[in-house]
């Protein structure tokens, strides 16, 4: 009904505006209840608008019993739970919307993951990858090798490739990693293509000649601080047991050379880590580090065998994970600003309809659509976890050869099995699942837990886990005025966060 | 819907033309890991639900299960009033996106 007013000029009273008391549709969405809080409903739609609703508000929505002058319709109708006289406008913003959501399908694979080595000097025994001695060149890939993998990446549509070279320890593979680089920017050139690249390396042995290619090239570093020193190198153990004294002057002088944002690093969580969140926080800030994230353990390939003396529950993770999440509010309260990585990506999900480029939480799947793998061997996978079933002789993944095509990768038997089952909305236990536009599917982790791509929601680490975080940050997002809720809030929209005393103040 | 208390089991009746049977065996599906559980027809649309087996540290069953179903029994029933338009959503968003 169109805004008028009357021949007197007034304004006409707002029930004029509504298409009539009760005569609403619902629109599509799905609901839960969460354990931190009983009574309430929450209630989120297709396009991952959510609302919280008293148990008995709920039942009247559904059935048709809310009054189109109630405040409650009004705020459900904004944020399109139902559709009345004004659905045309929910229309083009719900698709526009979706689309979004969905819009890093028609880019193709943004990330290339390439193993340049096996080799590596370290042991840890959450290592998912059968590494080899550092002598053991006969794991390298080989030069004809990468002149495959650069044709294999420039065939991705995407306009922008992140590639990152792994190992073992990759810079034991060096020279492979200035081949590729080479290549790679001489033919992007004229794909007019632009990449970024990523190298992962305990840092333990970088030269002068390796920092000055990286910075030439604007390399990214990418490391690994477990957390303080005595559970680094518990973790992480090498002959002379410094493996952490390593790193961290490994990173200072990374950043000397390339800047202070070129080196990022990741934590590793084992069992003898649960007990000690604080500390692990605690040494990324000491060591400069704006964020950290916090994942579980996987256990792929060879870390199976380590798993149950080093491994723990998902309940025992989210037990870590909420000590952690709390004193790293502390920390931003008092005005030390840190960064949870899990809590951002899955902030700005829920909050924003934007890609966050975090390959294992998407649906469809981020195996193969979002990133792809180069193995030292030729191999070429969907994902890092499917190269490190292959390392253990499953090689369920593998989707050729990197002397095949993309469209023959892509056509293969194993790309149309990891396509069916990649759609979290249409798998059992996720379709009707309230997180389900927020979260994805996980074909390679089913397959490892389940031995079926489709895998088991009653069973699943990856469904419990993020169950768990869902649950937690919504518990928070219920009561939005909290310095927690704000805090995830500026972290989802990459603002500053002003706490509630800042404010005031200001 | 009375409880029917066994040595070590329990069991639940419930009527069908209240819980709906897919609702009922999506429901048991999901509880599967955490009891055995039979679903027995009984005269008039009612089932017996019987939960035997049950893992420690799941108290309750019965009154869980009964809420899971009718939860479950509700987003099938807001899945089929929505589904056209849900439907239409993903087609029209998804077709937006196809490269032209």
């Amino acid at each position: 009904m169109p805004l008028t007013t009357e021949r007197s000029g007034r304004f006409q009273s707002a029930t004029a505006f509504y298409a009539g008391g009760r005569d609403y549709q619902l629109a599509p969405f799905r609901f839960t209840r969460l354990p931190s809080i009983p009574g309430k409903v929450l209630l989120v739609n297709e396009i991952g608008e959510f609302a919280f609703l008293e148990e008995r508000d709920f039942g009247r929505l559904c059935k048709n019993e809310l009054d189109a002058a109630e405040d409650l319709y009004l705020d459900l109708r904004s944020k399109h739970f139902l559709l009345d006289g004004y659905a045309s406008a929910y229309w083009p913003y719900a698709v526009s919307q979706y689309r979004t959501r969905k819009n890093f399908i028609s880019g193709g694979p943004a990330l290339h993951i390439v193993v340049v080595t096996l080799r590596c000097d370290h042991s840890c025994p959450y290592c998912q990858v059968s590494r080899q001695a550092p002598e053991a060149s006969k794991f390298d890939m080989s030069a004809e090798t990468a002149n495959h993998v650069v044709d294999r990446i420039l065939e991705s549509p995407a306009n922008e490739l992140k590639i990152e070279f792994q190992g073992g320890e990759s810079l034991l593979g060096f020279e492979r990693i200035r081949q590729l680089t080479d290549a790679l920017e001489q033919r992007a050139i004229k794909s007019g293509k632009r990449l970024e690249f990523v190298v992962a390396s305990t840092l333990n042995s970088l030269t002068e000649d390796q920092l000055s290619f990286f910075r030439e090239h604007r390399f990214s570093l990418s490391t690994s601080i477990d957390g303080p020193a005595w559970l680094h190198n518990r973790n992480r153990p090498k002959r002379g047991r410094n493996s952490y004294e390593l790193t961290v002057a490994g990173i200072e002088r990374a950043r000397a050379a390339l800047g202070h944002e070129s080196v990022s690093a990741l934590v590793t969580l084992t069992r003898d880590s649960l007990g000690h969140p604080e500390a692990i926080i605690d040494t990324y800030v000491e060591l400069g580090f704006p964020s950290v994230f916090l994942r579980p353990l996987s256990q792929y390939g060879f870390a199976r065998k380590t798993y149950e003396r080093i491994g723990y529950t998902q309940a025992e993770f989210l037990e870590f994970y909420d000590r952690a999440l709390s004193h790293i509010v502390k920390l931003n309260l008092d005005g030390i600003r840190i960064e949870e990585v899990y809590a951002a990506i899955l902030m700005k999900k829920i909050l924003t309809p934007y890609a966050t480029g975090y390959v294992d939480l998407s649906s469809p799947t981020g195996a193969m659509l979002g990133a792809l793998v180069y193995n030292y061997e030729g191999g070429v996978y969907a994902s890092d976890e499917g190269r490190m079933l292959a390392e253990v002789g499953d090689f369920t993944f593998r989707l050729g050869s990197v002397t095949q095509s993309r469209t023959e990768l892509f056509a293969s038997a194993t790309a149309q099995a990891i396509l069916k089952a990649g759609i979290a909305e249409s798998l059992p236990g996720c379709s009707d699942c309230a997180f389900v536009p927020y979260c994805g599917a996980d074909p390679v982790g089913n397959h490892a837990e389940s031995g079926t791509l489709i895998g088991d929601r009653r069973t699943s680490s990856f469904c419990s886990r993020h169950t768990g975080l869902f649950q937690r940050l919504f518990a928070h997002l219920a009561k939005p005025d909290s310095d927690t809720a704000q805090l995830l809030s500026a972290w989802a929209f990459g603002k500053p966060f002003l706490t509630n005393r800042d404010q005031r103040a200001a | 819907m009375p409880d029917i208390p066994g040595e070590e089991s329990t069991a639940i009746e419930v009527d069908e033309r209240v819980m709906p049977l897919a609702a009922l065996r999506q429901a048991a599906h999901e509880f599967s890991n955490q009891a055995k559980i039979d679903l027995q027809p009984l005269p008039d649309l009612r089932w017996r639900v019987t939960f035997s087996s049950i893992r420690s540290g799941s108290p309750r069953m019965a009154q869980l299960f009964r809420d899971r179903v009718i939860d479950i029994a509700v987003q099938h029933e807001i899945n089929e009033r929505t589904r056209v338009v849900r439907d239409a959503l993903v087609r029209a968003a998804l077709w937006e996106s196809l490269p032209k």
